[in-house]
């Protein structure tokens, strides 16, 4: 048998789970706040990523037909 | 089969074995709320598999193991652990995080209300003000287990699990923790089981007492019990009687 719906403790049980995530943030937050290398690897990978792709496509514009450019165009703008 | 509500832990034989190796061995036994129960025993005697297993952290080979009326083995036991905590030297808080931030984010994922009255409480009441802004890296062992204790705290617990809360403090530190949890019991009645090498501090604190060898209760009753029936004065006499017996003694 089901429980009944209650709507007081469906709420009760959001908000928990809200503190919960809350308090998973505040641990990274924490964390990052006194480590500056995690914040300059938080924005080098996906930089280097990037810089990276853009040359690989530029390369590939060049060089192959039309089909060819279409992934690279399709993952630049994702990763945009 | 009826549950008894007035039960905190109640363990009924409960196994543990890897291959052929019994960590535990078909042990029974019950804590009643708002007492305190020691669990004592050599290194290799089964505390910290109980422990682990009355958490639901480790699933037994057999038994069955409840705490707070809630079967600890299945989903049911999600409904027990907001309502109970662990103490253990051998889980370290995050260790970049300051002491008030991990207090503060175990708060939170506790759901507690109030967490900064929370907060203020436990850290004046564990003294803990000296060092609320030193990474928990940096901590000393009895600066750790005080931090440990409040962390175990703020959802005041209903069951509380201590596995060797005392183990390398100095005896002014110890005496400190042994009158907090003596305090602790008393004013908000929670269920505490204490698995310790620590004969002092259990003697002092616990109703009642069982002795763990090899998987197996060996003993258990109350100090002047146990006593009684080892003729013997202290509790460490009686630890090291059930320790140094032959393998073979049946149990007692």
């Amino acid at each position: 048998m089901t429980a009944p719906f209650d709507p007081s403790a469906e709420l009760a049980q959001s908000a928990f789970a809200g503190r919960r995530l809350c308090a998973i943030l505040l641990r990274h937050l924490y964390v990052m706040r006194t480590s500056w290398p995690r914040i300059i690897e938080m924005a080098y990978w996906p930089t280097m990523q990037m810089i990276l792709w853009s040359f690989t496509s530029q390369f590939f514009r060049g060089h192959s037909s039309w089909v060819a450019q279409a992934a690279g165009v399709l993952v630049g703008a994702v990763l945009h | 089969m009826t549950i008894s509500t007035d039960l905190a832990i109640s363990v009924s034989g409960l196994t543990k074995h890897y291959g052929t190796v019994y960590a535990v061995n078909d042990i029974d036994f019950a804590v009643k709320r708002g007492t305190v129960v020691g669990l004592l025993g050599g290194n290799g005697a089964g505390k910290t598999t109980t422990i682990s297993m009355i958490l639901g952290l480790r699933l037994p080979t057999r038994g069955i193991v409840r705490a707070l009326g809630h079967d600890m083995t299945g989903a049911d036991r999600y409904a027990a652990l907001p309502r109970m905590n662990l103490v253990s030297p051998y889980v370290n808080l995050p260790q970049r995080l300051t002491v008030y931030q991990n207090l503060k984010v175990y708060a939170l994922l506790y759901g507690i209300r109030g967490v900064k009255e929370r907060l203020e409480i436990l850290i004046d009441e564990l003294l803990l003000a000296p060092f609320l802004n030193t990474m928990a890296r940096k901590l000393s062992s009895r600066q750790k287990t005080r931090v440990a204790l409040a962390k175990a705290l703020l959802n005041q617990p209903e069951l509380l699990l201590l596995d060797e809360p005392t183990a390398s403090l100095d005896p002014n530190t110890g005496d400190f923790i042994c009158g907090y949890l003596e305090t602790c019991a008393r004013q908000s009645g929670c269920a505490i089981l204490i698995a310790s090498h620590n004969m002092q501090e259990v003697e002092r604190l616990c109703a009642r007492i069982l002795i763990m060898r090899g998987g197996r209760i060996h003993a258990e009753g109350t100090v002047a019990e146990l006593g009684a029936r080892f003729g013997r004065d202290t509790l460490e006499e009686v630890f090291l009687d059930i320790a140094r017996a032959p393998e073979t003694e049946s149990r007692q």
